[in-house]
């Protein structure tokens, strides 16, 4: 099996899980109590107009008809209408998704830049000083939840030293870039605006690491131990007795190897962010989805339960898919056909 | 060196930037925040954001008058009963709305069938109007189908649609020949009357105002120029925007931890705010043992209502309750602030429960708080607490508001006792305590305790037809007696908010504005508020 082929197949079982993904959440969004008509039209609606609501999205249908309605729509680019927002669903998700992709290629980009020095530098420098203080920051990283971060890092940079901004993508004052992407870093470069790319740079750093941190941890923990059995095989020593210069054995021969399970996290902790998010988006009031899934959840929106579902199980399974071709790059005795 | 210099430029250019971007734009701005999620179609709005937003954005035919002053015209110029069953009023003259029209009697007869045909928000208050046609392009005319009195208090949450904007801008939809009955265009787009329009809405994370300069009532001279209206924001990052001078009214939803921690802050002032509704246990009538008066009477003398009161306590000076003197409350027809409160007596809380034909030990009683609201817990376990002093076991069960609402639809599945708040739509008491204790109302979460006493029926339905407001007062006033001799349901504390607001913008203009008007929503009135 050549490479394409292999690809060919993991896109052709990612289909499968998808709509695996699908028939779940379909049911499971139809266990939460509470008749979703009634709480989309409020207390004061009149029966007809729940029972009517309930006809147009088809309640009264069998659940098989109602996944196959819903399946047919999905085909057609319809995602039908959200109960909660009131304004098609594809439509939420165009607006929220690129503000929490945003954050979490911040937080992705963070957690590669500070956890694998970090890792590398325990590793490298095991049992000492440095690594003693590299294993404390990766603990606590790895203990502490998201959300007690965002408070943490609130508490530092609006009150003791309010010199970051804690709310928003933007400055309210400023006017947003023409929409492209709909990633606002990108959206203003392209446009040539360096205020609000500055602007938006700040407003990211605060959740970005909030998000970021505990996944630093992971990271950084990793890469020490795997860095560190990596130091003790015996082409390393083999290494060493050629005199060959310690960058060099640590970047050609230590880093590649004992980085393979370490991408694979960072795959995992990536796609685990889009999901995660949603209490850091709430404390910084960032306009993202990981809040909407969750705001959908609690007003039983079954349209936006399922769109927000299926949108993180597409970005795990494309993740997915990286992390197998980075891993394949880096290490050449893992064949297709494994 | 030279590397540590180039590090120390970038992190002051990133300072300088933080800096410099903090509000330089010329034009005043108050920053709020609510629970949400804002409704901005005048047909479906119902909560107290939707409020906000329509009260600015659109305007009715009348309104309520500051300090208790009961009703008074805005769309219109008055209103004449010609006979029990007919309502005409009479419209202001040139009054445009925000795409440049001129309102007359067509759009309101529009915005009426538009309101009951969507059949949302607040078409339950019309339910005895029969028809609504426009006499003449000045002139509406009300038909009910029996005497109603609260009609013209109701016509305060009837906003007005500039109908020709709307049918321009319908496309298909589910009401015939109305299509979608601009449903879709609503969304996002404002077509009142009011002190501002509708710059940007997502129902998610914020609506901006931005000020209607045409405005026929005009504004403040330091009103400010843009509202933005956040939804569902953490109180931490409340507490930090306020103290930042990044935020200017905070929502009334903050914990009690937060408002004593900003109540030491010098830039932050706290408003207090009555506002028309109250926290009540509602109990169910209908279900052994609280179908004899006896037993509801032992439990109601039984609660700590001081324990209860206390609760509310923000600081020693601060408390965020009022005890509660029975149904009506203040800012509604017929509120007597001298009224006595209802207060506990174990002696005569025994005494009644010895008549009660049931004996307490043989009941387990179903205690419930609505679980999205954590607060209420306490007044549960409170209730819990006062029930096993007279022999009762009791469970506390945090319900979720959906499942809450689903088991309220028959009496035999609701609980014994809910805790749940009510806040009036309107400033009559037919709104509030018709919707509520009627017989012919329970099953709704408003009307948990099924309540079914035939006295208290003949006053409510008397109340309805009774056009003669000092008489309205007696009728109501007796029914709220009914209530508690009847103890129908416990009360645990009127309604009494903190409003942090930020020194940008406190002052009297301001604080009067937010003190003043009693009716849900109506006490953010941006036009009326001033920016220091």
């Amino acid at each position: 099996m050549n490479t394409l082929q292999y690809f060919l197949r993991r896109i052709f079982v990612s289909i499968i899980v998808f709509f695996g993904v699908s028939i779940v959440i379909f049911c499971l969004a139809r266990l939460i109590p509470g008749d979703p008509a009634r709480i989309a039209l409020g207390p004061f609606a009149t029966d007809e107009m729940v029972e009517q609501l309930r006809e147009t999205l088809h309640l009264n249908e069998s659940i098989f008809i109602q996944y196959g309605i819903f399946i047919e729509k999905l085909f057609q680019g319809d995602l039908g209408i959200s109960t909660y927002t009131k304004r098609p669903v594809l439509v939420d998700i165009v607006s929220y998704f690129p503000a929490t992709f945003e954050l979490v290629l911040m937080s992705g980009l963070l957690m590669i830049l500070i956890g694998m020095p970090l890792g590398i530098l325990s590793g490298k420098f095991k049992n000492s000083i440095i690594d003693n203080v590299a294993r404390l920051i990766s603990l606590l990283g790895v203990v502490t939840p998201s959300f007690l971060w965002a408070i943490i890092l609130m508490l530092i940079f609006a009150f003791w030293f309010p010199i970051l901004p804690v709310s928003e993508r933007m400055n309210e004052a400023l006017d947003p870039p023409t929409l492209v992407t709909g990633l606002l870093l990108v959206d203003s470069l392209l446009e040539g605006n360096f205020k609000v790319f500055g602007d938006a740079f700040l407003h990211l750093i605060l959740p970005g690491l909030a998000i970021a941190l505990p996944a630093i941890g992971n990271v950084a923990r990793l890469t020490r131990t795997n860095l560190s059995d990596v130091y003790e095989k015996q082409y390393i020593e083999f290494a060493k007795s050629y005199s060959f210069s310690e960058y060099r054995i640590a970047t050609k021969y230590a880093l590649k190897p004992a980085s393979i399970p370490t991408v694979t996290i960072i795959g995992l902790d990536f796609a685990f962010m889009l999901g995660n998010a949603f209490l850091v988006e709430t404390v910084f009031v960032w306009p993202g989805m990981a809040k909407y899934g969750v705001e959908v959840i609690l007003a039983k929106d079954l349209n936006g339960i399922i769109a927000t579902a299926l949108v993180i199980t597409t970005f795990f399974l494309i993740i997915n898919m990286i992390v197998d071709f980075v891993v394949l790059l880096l290490n050449p005795r893992i064949t297709t056909k494994d | 060196m030279k590397k540590i210099s180039f590090f120390k430029t970038i992190l002051l250019s990133l300072i300088i930037s933080v800096l410099s971007f903090s509000f330089v734009s010329a034009k005043t701005v108050i920053r709020t925040d609510e629970a949400a999620i804002g409704e901005a179609d005048p047909a479906k709005f119902s909560d107290n954001i939707d409020s906000v937003i329509i009260f600015n954005v659109y305007d009715a035919l009348v309104d309520e008058g500051k300090n208790g002053s009961g009703l008074k015209p805005l769309l219109s110029t008055g209103w004449e009963y010609p006979d029990p069953n007919t309502l005409n009023v009479s419209l202001k003259s040139g009054v445009k709305f925000h795409s440049g029209n001129t309102l007359d009697a067509d759009d309101v007869v529009y915005s009426f069938n538009r309101l009951m045909d969507m059949g949302q928000g607040f078409s339950f208050l019309f339910g005895s109007v029969e028809s609504v046609t426009a006499l003449d392009a000045s002139t509406v005319q009300f038909k009910t189908t029996e005497p109603f009195a609260p009609l013209v208090a109701s016509l305060m949450r009837l906003a007005i649609v500039d109908k020709d904007d709307v049918q321009a801008n319908t496309v298909d939809g589910n009401y015939g020949d109305n299509g979608d009955y601009g449903e879709a265009y609503l969304l996002s787009t404002s077509a009142g009357t009011g002190a501002y329009k509708l710059s940007e809405h997502d129902p998610n994370v914020k609506t901006v105002l931005v000020k209607n300069d045409d405005y026929f009532q005009g504004h403040n001279a330091k009103a400010p120029d843009e509202v933005i209206i956040k939804y569902s924001v953490e109180a931490a990052t409340i507490k930090a925007l306020l103290l930042r001078g990044e935020h200017e009214i905070s929502s009334m939803w903050l914990p009690n931890e937060v408002l004593a921690a900003l109540s030491k802050e010098d830039s932050v002032d706290l408003v207090k705010i009555n506002r028309p509704g109250s926290w009540m246990n509602k109990l169910n009538n209908r279900r052994a043992p609280f179908d004899d008066v006896h037993c509801r009477r032992a439990i109601q003398l039984a609660y700590d209502y001081d324990a209860l009161y206390q609760s509310f306590a923000i600081t020693d000076d601060l408390v965020a309750g009022q005890k509660a003197s029975g149904a009506l409350i203040a800012g509604v027809l017929g509120y007597d602030p001298n009224k006595a409160p209802i207060e506990r007596d174990i002696e005569k809380a025994k005494a009644e429960q010895a008549k009660c034909k049931y004996n307490p030990s043989d009941y387990t009683l179903d205690l419930a708080w609505i679980a999205e609201v954590p607060y209420e817990e306490p007044w549960a376990l409170q209730l819990q607490a006062n029930a096993m002093e007279l022999g009762y076991d009791a469970t506390v069960t945090g319900l979720p508001w959906a499942k809450f609402t689903e088991q309220v639809s028959s009496w035999e599945n609701t609980p014994h006792a809910t805790v749940v708040s009510v806040l009036a739509n309107v400033p009559d008491p037919d709104a509030l305590m018709y919707a509520q204790f009627h017989s012919s109302r329970g099953g709704t979460w408003m009307s948990a305790e099924w309540a079914n006493d035939p006295e208290l029926d003949a006053l409510l339905e008397k109340g309805r037809t009774e056009t003669n407001e000092a008489e309205r007062i007696k009728i109501y006033q007796a029914a709220n007696q009914v209530m508690i001799d009847n103890a129908i349901t416990l009360f645990i504390t009127d309604f009494v908010g903190f409003q942090p607001i930020s020194k940008n913008v406190s002052n009297s203009d301001t604080i009067s504005t937010q003190q003043q008007y009693g009716t849900m929503g109506r006490n953010l009135s941006f036009r009326e508020m001033a920016v220091n």
